[in-house]
């Protein structure tokens, strides 16, 4: 079955081409909402335009302790300071300190080691402290052979030997075994508790 | 390899600074050392036996070198050390009637002949080989 188009009920919103104008639609508009976090928006005619604004977050800085992966797209936030709570470990490391080197195997809130001279090494902290008044405990494994160390905070220069107060951003480790001196161990281990 | 930093001390040996890789290592030059520093490889410090005389290093310009002479002076210094402990160890016997072994005069003997060798070494490797009593 055909039936005959009547052409009168477009005849007023067809232009020469054949195209009809947006008020010959059934719905000539489209609302655009603002979402959460964005501004503008409205109902614009159709071949109009219509701009959103972000309203909310426009960028992301790295505040103390706050470190960021980048400025635009995924972004990821770490928080690189220390713990705050005098019941966790402020900082610790693992170092090997035989042989004239040091590797450093793991460690937290420590920035480097410093190998100053047989047995004497400074820990720095990458964050400093709140104040110098913390507590080191280390130990430490055989050297090449089977000599025992203990491991203690010294609070002299490592090098002139002149005595030095506690620091906030270091403090100095002294290895060594009673009557033989200064050593080096394999393995060098240390916590500090602020 | 990895990168370290190194700087003279004030009393003339060689620092070496390891970052642990928390911070940038531009960074802990700046806030770990003194001015001065530099950085290098670490496959450019001694190796080998040198490496067991790190307090006897010395850096010129951006190269560690091993003083042999302080590399002598520090192994008979440990050399020494080492008797002594013995030696109060050997006594401590002999008041409480135990024979020690070897004999005092081997004893005597080891220690010179061990002093000769120190005196006598001209490398590091020859350093290293010479024993402290027992």
């Amino acid at each position: 079955m055909t039936q005959a188009l009547n052409l009168a009920n477009f005849a007023n919103n067809l232009n020469t081409s054949g195209q009809t104008s947006n008020s010959g639609l059934q719905n000539s508009t489209i609302t655009i909402a603002a979402g959460t976090g964005l501004s503008g928006g409205g109902t614009p005619a159709l071949g109009g335009s219509v701009t959103l604004n972000n309203a909310g977050v426009i960028s992301v800085a790295a505040g103390t302790g706050i470190s960021l992966s980048g400025s635009a797209g995924s972004v990821t936030i770490t928080n690189s300071a220390p713990a705050t709570a005098s019941t966790v470990a402020k900082a610790w490391c693992n170092f090997n300190s035989n042989g004239g080197s040091i590797s450093i195997y793991a460690s937290y809130n420590i920035s480097s080691v410093t190998y100053n001279s047989t047995g004497y090494f400074t820990a720095n902290f990458s964050s400093s402290l709140a104040d110098a008044n913390y507590a080191v405990m280390g130990t430490n494994s055989v050297d090449t052979g089977t000599n025992q160390f203990t491991v203690t905070q010294a609070f002299v220069n490592p090098t002139s030997g002149a005595l030095v107060s506690p620091s906030a951003s270091s403090f100095v480790l002294s290895c060594g075994q009673a009557g033989y001196g200064s050593r080096n161990p394999q393995n060098v281990m240390f916590v500090v508790f602020r | 390899m990895s990168q370290i930093i190194i700087y003279t001390n004030s009393n003339g040996s060689v620092s070496v600074c390891v970052p642990t890789g928390e911070l940038p290592i531009n960074e802990v030059l700046a806030k770990d050392c003194p001015a001065g520093a530099i950085i290098v490889d670490d496959s450019t410090l001694p190796q080998g036996a040198d490496s067991v005389f790190f307090d006897a290093w010395k850096l010129n310009g951006s190269t560690v070198t091993v003083d042999f002479p302080t590399a002598q002076a520090h192994k008979l210094r440990d050399f020494n050390a080492a008797a002594v402990q013995v030696a109060q160890k050997r006594q401590f016997n002999t008041l409480a009637g135990i024979a020690n072994t070897p004999d005092d005069a081997t004893f005597t003997a080891n220690l010179n002949s061990g002093r000769a060798s120190i005196a006598s070494a001209t490398t590091t490797a020859e350093l290293a080989t010479i024993s402290n009593p027992i």
